[in-house]
């Protein structure tokens, strides 16, 4: 029974398509439908923005309606009896399509967009008639230089104005916006303003057709040969979630994958150029004494070094580093505690930046929570690392990544570096190990909520790189401790029975075959 | 040309559309079969002659098939790797004046017959290697599921336009020769009548051709014309969806099997729904026939393997699937 305490239940019930339906009250139609089956094509209506209602594709019938209705446009009621594929709905539908395409140029082999475009899937879906128009289409202008990241083509531009809301709604900067009428109308910057707010690059995400593309990705790959691997952004602290479209071994593009706990439907700009460095400045092959060596040589010759640091009286220091996995971080802890018995650790990352209250933190490192839940020592920071150094307290030094750290080695003794780039301190190094990058394990990253991520190999490392905790295992071995770590689940299953923070968290299903991208895999 | 229309049959049976292909394409596809079936025996006859010496013969017949080859290359604009036929009827209609010249060619391929006929057929060497040898018997050629002319060679009346008719071989009048011992000559002789067969099913139905269009009128399906595709938007797209994303066919399973130049050529399709098949297997009827060699080569002499293994017809391609 209703009472005060017990609300009646905030449900309506609604009739879609002849079948009873109940759905929470408040709900968006277009939504309600489509979690029932129902196929609706849309252009302007998109899940994590406001729904103007412009594109009249989600037209439905609702009965009592003299006229159909945009069904993102409208929340559910009680009683409603809606049809979303009547005679008269389907042609609405066809007719919209013809007069999308009436104007629309014939760019389909050298559209980016081809191959997740939602204008060719609907038309194929919905229309698939051959034009009637026989009159010239109306020209606009290509090639629009509209940002530092984008280009605009307004031939294109099917006028859904999805990338005016996410300037006004998600980044918060009103930078573009609709000039001109009819078949005239023109999407185009706002006066005196550019394209180029920190989430700019989300309007090619969200954009229907190819008339708003990257400049980083345009012309480089046709989407349908790239394939997809669900993982997490590198950039900062927050973790947004994100996909690697990646082929034969190299990524093109970093898209953001929806989240709702974290990024929703977006990225910044900054973090999808996160994909360059996974190619540049790669080092690739172990080397010892300065010289190329053999993964089990270097290996033997780190063993020897940390050996005699350790037999040096305590002057044996371990650099974790920020950016790497919750899995290396485990097995670095596990090498330090059980084979290297030292104190003295430290932890190292990037150097914080500029931060915002959307998505961008200050922190620029993946896992810096991760290293602190895991690492159980007090972490010493940069500035201990050199004052030691320098006094000479410590002498020798395992550093996993952190290759770019000026600090002055001359004093060192020992110097073994596991890292996947070249830097100056690989330069310096005794030893230097190549490890594998972020896109390149499997593993998981723990961002500034503590919420545990999991990331996907999208490739295997380059040359002779090997997952850090692999190499850290086999170190261990020589220097006579076993730490059964036999694969990445394995060490993951091993934290979470650890880590009262990794308790609840998920290895997730084996890594899913990469799937070709093709027509709206997961885009479009 | 024949695998191509197996290929067809079978996607349009699981895309359900058999019955919408256009009456003339239907028509077509048969010509261009029964053409193909010609060239295929015309070169296992000729070929399995010049290996026993008849050099002769071998200039007669194929330069018949070069004749009928060439017919084939102005439809399909390929001598030998055709690509003629599409999901939903052909490419395109047949070129102006094409059936006079098939007619033609076909009086000029019945002197050729002729001249090999009496050339080969009574001709003592030729028969001392044929006759007798690599015996088959019927209930063999059952179990071992061999069909076509080696199959029909001994006896078994099994031919899949007869038995299970499909396009429009039903409206023909053509007879199924079958032989009565199983051996070499007899799959020699099947195979010289079913030429003289096939040219009565080609003359029935040029001479029956109906008029009309030559693919199924569904964008869908069939691929939008050249000049729409280059000109207009909508054309771009859906040729861009069919070609890029492919045709998708209902999620489903089909085997679907016409008569091939060897017999029995089978397609086996299982769709997931997208545009590529989940799976695709065919039969090929030589597999099933080069298998039984190994039942009936013991015991011939060295010399038999040759015409034994020419009147098989194994064609490497069609095998080795």
């Amino acid at each position: 029974m209703a009472t005060e305490a017990n609300p009646p239940a905030e449900t309506v019930s609604v009739t879609v398509d002849g079948k009873q339906h109940t759905f929470k009250k408040g709900m968006n139609l277009l939504e309600a439908c489509q979690s029932v089956g129902a196929k609706i094509p849309f252009f302007c209506y998109h899940p994590g923005l406001s729904s103007p209602a412009v594109c009249r594709q989600c037209l439905v019938e609702i009965k009592g309606s003299p006229k159909p209705v945009p069904s993102c446009y409208v929340t559910v009621a009680d009683k409603m009896e809606v049809t979303t594929n009547s005679p008269k709905v389907l042609d609405i539908r066809r007719q919209m399509l013809e007069f999308t395409l009436l104007n629309h140029p014939i760019d389909c082999p050298i559209c980016d967009k081809a191959g997740e475009c939602s204008l060719q899937r609907h038309y194929f879906d919905w229309d698939a008639k051959l034009a009637r128009n026989e009159g010239d289409k109306v020209r606009k202008a290509k090639v629009v230089d509209v940002g530092k990241h984008i280009v605009l083509d307004q031939e294109r531009c099917i006028l859904c104005t999805r990338c005016i809301r996410v300037c006004n709604e998600v980044a918060k900067a009103p930078e573009l916006t609709m000039a001109n009428r009819g078949s005239h109308e023109v999407l185009t910057t706002a006066p005196g303003q550019r394209l180029d707010n920190p989430y700019s690059l989300n309007t090619v995400d969200v954009c229907p057709v190819g008339a708003l593309t990257s400049k980083d990705f345009r012309f480089t790959r046709r989407v349908w040969e790239l394939a997809a691997t669900p993982s997490v952004c590198p950039g900062c602290a927050t973790g947004c979630s994100i996909e690697i479209h990646s082929s034969r071994g190299k990524i093109y593009r970093l898209v953001p994958r929806e989240n709702q706990a974290v990024n929703k439907f977006w990225m910044c700009d900054e973090g999808r150029f996160e994909y360059k460095a996974v190619h540049a400045n790669r080092l690739l092959f172990p080397s010892s004494g300065g010289k190329r060596a053999g993964v089990d040589a270097a290996v033997t010759e780190a063993a020897r070094l940390l050996w005699s640091g350790m037999a040096d009286g305590g002057s044996l220091g371990v650099v974790f580093s920020f950016a790497a996995t919750n899995e290396d971080t485990h097995a670095l802890a596990r090498l330090v505690s059980e084979a290297l018995k030292v104190e003295r650790v430290y932890a190292a990352g990037k150097a914080p930046g500029w931060s915002d209250d959307i998505l961008v933190s200050a922190d620029k490192n993946p896992n810096r929570t991760g290293v602190e839940r895991i690492v159980q020592l007090p972490l010493r920071n940069l500035k201990d690392l050199t004052s030691d150094v320098a006094s000479g307290s410590v002498r020798t030094l395992l550093v996993l990544e952190n290759s770019a750290l000026e600090l002055d080695t001359s004093k060192l003794a020992g110097l073994v570096l596991l890292s996947s780039h070249k830097g100056p301190l690989a330069e310096a190094a005794h030893v230097a190990l190549p490890v594998a990058s972020w896109a390149e394990v499997d593993g998981t990253f723990t961002n500034k909520t503590g919420r545990v991520q999991r990331i996907n190999a999208a490739f295997p490392p380059p040359a002779e790189a090997l997952a850090a905790w692999r190499i850290i295992a086999t170190l261990a071995n020589k220097l006579g401790v076993d730490l059964k770590l036999g694969s990445a689940d394995d060490v993951f299953a091993e934290e979470v029975r650890r880590y009262p923070f990794m308790k609840d968290a998920d290895w997730g299903p084996p890594p899913a075959q990469l799937v070709q991208l093709r027509f709206g895999a997961s885009r479009g | 040309m024949l695998n191509n229309v197996g290929y067809a049959l079978a996607v349009e049976k699981l895309l359900e559309i058999e019955s919408k292909v256009p009456e003339r394409a239907q028509y077509i596809r048969v010509i261009v079969g029964e053409i193909s079936r010609i060239t295929d025996h015309l070169t296992c006859i000729a070929a399995s002659a010049m290996e026993l010496g008849a050099l002769t013969i071998f200039f007669y017949l194929i330069k018949a098939r070069e004749w009928l080859w060439e017919l084939l290359e102005e439809v399909s604009g390929a001598r030998l790797t055709h690509s003629y036929v599409r999901i939903g009827g052909v490419v395109a209609d047949l070129p102006a004046g094409w059936p006079a010249k098939l007619r033609d060619v076909l009086a000029k391929t019945r002197v050729s017959m002729r001249d090999a006929d009496k050339l080969l057929t009574n001709n003592k060497i030729f028969r001392d290697r044929m006759d007798g040898i690599g015996i088959i018997n019927k209930a063999d050629a059952a179990g071992w599921g061999l069909t076509g002319p080696v199959g029909r060679s001994t006896g078994l009346a099994y031919d899949v336009r007869k038995d299970h008719p499909y396009l429009v071989y039903d409206r023909f009048d053509f007879d199924v020769p079958i032989g009565s011992t199983g051996d070499n000559f007899d799959r020699y002789a099947v195979r010289m009548e079913e030429i003289y067969q096939s040219m009565r099913i080609l003359e029935q139905a040029l001479g029956t051709l109906p008029e009309g269009p030559t693919i199924i009128n569904d964008p869908r399906v069939a691929l939008p014309k050249k000049t729409e595709t280059y000109n207009s938007i909508e054309a771009m797209i859906a040729h861009f969806k069919l070609i890029m994303d492919g045709l998708h066919v209902p999620p489903g399973e089909i085997y679907s099997f016409t008569e091939g130049g060897n017999g029995e050529l089978g397609f086996y399709i299982v769709s997931d729904g997208t545009g590529r098949p989940w799976k695709c297997r065919v039969r090929p009827p030589c597999f099933a026939n080069v298998a039984i060699l190994d039942k009936i080569l013991p015991g011939l002499f060295i010399a038999d393997v040759v015409p034994t293994f020419g009147m098989m017809n194994m064609i490497g391609g069609e095998c080795d699937r």
